[in-house]
């Protein structure tokens, strides 16, 4: 029942983010709400769909919310100015991918951003030459374990919190598993096979306890 | 370990020399090169997962807010004529001034602040009740909303009360009256001192004398007036 139409702060939504606990999806849902006419004017500005400049926006808000989790952001600027920039180099970033059709992970470069300027391009073409979705269906064979910590460590969760959710002695216990994890994920995507015989032995082989 | 490195270095746990070996083999190794472009594709691929969720989950709670806009004009339009109604029989009888000077004596006195726990750890509880004490009702009012305990709805009552939003400080007070778990309900107590304070002299004194009658919470406050 929420019927007020309150505003937080900025330096409140960031607190509460932070902070974590049962509250932090309430917080970081009402970041998205507090800016979300940005998506109304790009469809203006850029030309775009509502639907293409909702998505970007979408993403322009997970982005800040990794930044501001990892500390990247640090407040130098207002937040709003943050999600603005961020969201029109999305926008940007969409009319560019359109124009050359190229294959398209959107969070491609998110996950790029820690290399060197000039190494990053190489890994994305690289990445460009990969098979997306023979990859997705190799991951889909991992066991559950394995698939909730690689999908905790892209939401930017830490190994300290994986190892406490596991009960692990230590956070490197919990890395050295999501390697391993990968190294096995590595191993069936460099192996062709038809995933529909081999699910069983696979799935057998692999979960990581 | 190769990922190790790679791993350590997208988290920003590698140490200096770790940060030159790994630009340096990314730059020479060709078979480096390729392992860091998949750690970094399944992490995308990952990202791309979640980002969906979020977007799916984001867009469908805006589509959501804009049915509600309607029936939240509506809701304001009734809850100002009710004000002005209110206004008007606290004009009509003047003789309630001293009662308005009890319940507003009490408010000033005992729900100006919400206890705090010194040693707890910082729950939603805790925060919206700091909000609450730095007189910022309507962000307590919606953490309170997002914790589904009936003394949680006790302060987002009050937290509507203290903001002066009486006719929401009414539905939730009606709510909270009906709860039968709670062993000391102030839901009819704190219903009446509403509409005191909304103008509706006759309708709380009839709260108060069933708080008293049926032993609710908040009766010997209602006879200690009474004295």
């Amino acid at each position: 029942m929420s019927i007020f139409t309150t505003k937080f702060s900025d330096l409140d939504l960031i607190t509460g983010i932070i902070a974590g606990g049962n509250l932090k999806r309430n917080f970081e849902n009402k970041l998205y709400n507090k800016y979300n006419y940005f998506i109304k004017e790009a469809t203006f500005k850029h030309k775009i769909e509502s639907e293409e400049a909702s998505m970007a926006y979408s993403d322009a808000i997970l982005t800040s919310l990794e930044h501001i989790n990892n500390g990247r952001f640090e407040g130098r600027s207002e937040l709003k100015t943050y999600i603005y920039q961020i969201f029109s180099n999305k926008c940007v970033d969409f009319l560019r991918r359109r124009a050359t059709k190229e294959k398209y992970i959107s969070s491609i470069d998110n996950v790029l951003e820690p290399l060197p300027d000039n190494q990053r391009s190489a890994i994305a073409q690289l990445i460009q030459n990969q098979d997306h979705e023979q990859l997705k269906a190799r991951m889909s064979l991992l066991g559950e374990r394995c698939q909730h910590l690689l999908r905790r460590w892209s939401e930017g969760f830490t190994d300290k919190e994986s190892a406490d959710e596991y009960g692990y002695n230590a956070a490197n216990v919990a890395q050295t598993t999501r390697l391993r994890c990968l190294e096995k994920l590595r191993e069936f995507y460099m192996t062709k096979f038809e995933p529909s015989t081999n699910i069983k032995n696979e799935r057998n082989g692999i979960e990581i306890n | 370990m190769e990922l190790k490195l790679i791993d350590d270095y997208f988290l920003q746990q590698a140490s200096d020399a770790e940060k030159i070996v790994f630009e340096e083999k990314l730059k020479t190794d060709k078979e480096f090169a390729e392992l860091v472009a998949f750690y970094s594709q399944t992490k995308a691929i990952e990202r791309d997962k979640i980002l969906n969720e979020r977007h799916a989950e984001w867009s469908k709670n805006t589509v959501n807010k804009q049915f509600n806009f309607f029936p939240k004009i509506v809701i304001g339009i009734a809850a100002s004529l009710l004000i002005l109604a209110g206004f008007w029989v606290f004009n009509f009888n003047n003789n309630s001034v001293d009662k308005n000077l009890v319940v507003n004596n009490y408010i000033d006195q005992n729900l100006a602040l919400l206890p705090l726990k010194m040693d707890a750890v910082e729950d939603g509880m805790e925060l919206g009740k700091k909000y609450y004490n730095d007189k910022k009702y309507r962000e307590a009012f919606e953490i309170f909303d997002s914790i589904k305990t009936p003394q949680a709805l006790e302060y987002q009552g009050l937290s509507a009360l203290m903001a002066k939003d009486y006719l929401r400080a009414e539905a939730i007070f009606e709510q909270l009256s009906q709860n039968t778990e709670l062993l000391n309900n102030k839901g009819k107590f704190y219903l009446g001192i509403t509409k005191m304070q909304n103008g509706q002299k006759e309708e709380a004194e009839k709260l108060f004398v069933e708080v008293i009658s049926e032993n609710l919470g908040g009766n010997n406050i209602v006879k200690s007036w009474k004295e």
